[in-house]
């Protein structure tokens, strides 16, 4: 009984083994592939109804086939890196400033309860304005396009930068603070040591959900005068009535919106020390 | 030898319409005696270790460690929470060398100062883990090695022991005792644990509330290191239990010391 017992478990064993990896496999990589089979399949399902619509066959380039094919041709011919670099300046710039003024801002709100009930109606009420509703606003503060995009990006990611911090700070144990006054922290080794290492998740998390909303409202601000970026792109695309290259940059608005939040969520988890979160 | 304590008619409120939470405070602890404030939640104890501390000021009177006014706290004098609040992104070696970092020492000077405290309290193999993995008797041990690296003369302990299982606390007890009796450190021990008093105090000071003062004091002349069982144990206890009698609330007598308190005198 017990060799054919044991003879069982020898030929079970490999075979869970391979299961599992199957299954991992399948977790990691094949669902989203399935996924993105499904997207693709119903874009070149809308992209075949348009072409078999008389009325819209004009717009047929906007289907995944002339799609690809102007991808290709925007890569080979290095606009489209040129075009990206200006977007994800514009970005970058906007998500520093938020950071630079969101982060100080969320520690002292999370931190002085006093300012915490000063500037939460003001805050509230400012992070519910769309950040594009200050478009002519911008443009009449600032001397260049440029700046008034950033402007307007910040204002969309100062608020997750805020709130994220300020929820840390509020996360903090106050006991840290105990321990570390007594073991002798002056002001900045307790900014260094213990508020930022303990708050650092949080504020990725508000970068995370920062960096969503800059990359949504970057394209619809570079609409404005500028000459540059994915925004520019499309509505040049659209002028020119070169929908095959306006659905190929839509593709890599996408594509690089969903890289930036994995760069983000690598972040996150990088600096999260919560056991169960 | 430094860490002489003295407390001068310490009064305190947490603000000027409050009820008095201390009144009139007096104590002096001599440089690396072993003392133990001993009390109900709420007596005010510790409210008192605090302002030792210098991590809360008090309303009146003063707090004096080898002569100066205590104001702020230092790492001259550290204190260990009921939670060990070990920091969590940082190494077991982190946390223990935090107070040295603070103070400026060298990584190498850190690194040789851990590694002789972590050895002290039993966790050398533990140095690089996470202090998230530990049990709480193990963190509470780091905490004690972080307490000690910036080498105290004081080490206030407030209940630092009472969410441990009892064999973890026993064991914590008696080396806290040992490492204080041996380095010369000061200690003062908030407890409201009757035998955790008597296991580690040369003096313990009975407190009571409404306001919250000092009712009894009580010398606790046994050899070290202690046995529960002995005789010499048992008596002081009981001087303790009689001084107790005299506080308030006597009917819930005995959530004073966690409910050992029938279990040992059945055991005994």
């Amino acid at each position: 009984m017990s060799q054919v017992a044991s003879g069982a478990e020898i030929v079970e064993g490999p075979r869970l083994s391979a299961r599992s990896v199957v299954s991992e496999f399948l977790s990691k990589y094949g669902y989203p592939l399935v996924g993105i089979m499904i997207l693709l399949a119903v874009w070149w399902f809308g992209g075949w109804l348009i072409a078999s619509d008389d009325d819209l066959s004009a717009f047929a380039d906007f289907a995944p086939g002339p799609t690809f094919a102007a991808l290709i041709d925007l890569i080979r011919s290095g606009d489209l890196t040129q075009t990206i670099i200006s977007s994800l300046f514009r970005v970058g710039a906007g998500l520093l400033w938020g950071f630079v003024i969101g982060v100080p801002v969320g520690i002292l709100i999370g931190y002085v309860l006093v300012a915490m009930r000063v500037a939460n109606v003001p805050f509230q009420f400012l992070r519910m304005i769309s950040p594009l509703a200050w478009m002519p606003i911008a443009v009449l503060a600032f001397e260049t396009w440029d700046s008034a995009i950033i402007f307007l990006i910040v204002m969309a990611t100062v608020w997750p930068i805020m709130f994220s911090t300020s929820h840390g700070v509020k996360r903090i144990d106050p006991s840290w603070f105990k321990v570390a006054k007594n073991l002798g922290a002056s002001g900045t080794q307790m900014v260094h040591q213990i508020i930022m290492p303990a708050i650092m998740s949080d504020v990725m998390a508000g970068v995370r959900l920062a960096v969503g909303v800059a990359w949504v409202v970057l394209v619809p601000a570079e609409y404005l005068g500028v000459t540059s970026g994915l925004g520019y792109a499309i509505n040049d695309a659209r002028d020119t009535l070169a929908y095959d290259t306006l659905a190929a940059i839509v593709l890599v608005i996408g594509v690089i919106g969903y890289l930036l939040d994995t760069v983000c969520g690598v972040l996150v988890s990088r600096f999260n020390w919560h056991q169960n979160d | 030898m430094s860490g002489s304590i003295s407390v001068d008619f310490v009064g305190h409120q947490f603000s000027e319409t409050a009820e008095i939470v201390l009144a009139d405070i007096k104590i002096s602890v001599k440089a690396g005696e072993l003392v133990s404030l001993i009390g109900r939640s709420g007596c005010g104890k510790s409210t008192l270790l605090h302002i030792i501390s210098g991590l809360l000021a008090p309303a009146s009177g003063c707090v004096r460690i080898d002569g100066k006014t205590v104001t702020k706290p230092s790492a001259k004098w550290n204190m260990m929470f009921q939670k060990a609040s070990l920091f969590p992104w940082m190494t077991v070696q982190e946390n223990v060398g935090l107070g040295l970092k603070f103070a400026g020492a060298s990584k190498g000077q850190i690194a040789q100062k851990t590694d002789e405290l972590l050895e002290l309290v039993g966790l050398k193999d533990k140095a690089q883990d996470s202090s998230q993995s530990l049990s709480g008797g193990q963190q509470q041990r780091v905490a004690l090695a972080r307490s000690l690296a910036t080498s105290p003369s004081v080490l206030l302990l407030d209940e630092p022991f009472s969410a441990l299982d009892t064999f973890t606390r026993s064991a914590l007890q008696q080396d806290v005792a040992a490492i204080c009796k041996q380095k010369g450190i000061t200690m003062v021990l908030v407890t409201h644990d009757i035998d955790e008093a008597v296991m580690m105090s040369d003096r313990v000071f009975v407190m009571d509330q409404n306001p919250g003062r000092i009712i009894d004091e009580i010398k606790v002349d046994i050899a070290w290191p202690r046995k529960h069982m002995s005789q010499n144990f048992q008596r002081i206890r009981e001087d303790l239990l009689t001084a107790f009698k005299g506080t308030e609330k006597t009917e819930s007598f005995r959530s004073l010391d966690g409910g050992r308190y029938t279990a040992d005198s059945s055991a005994a």
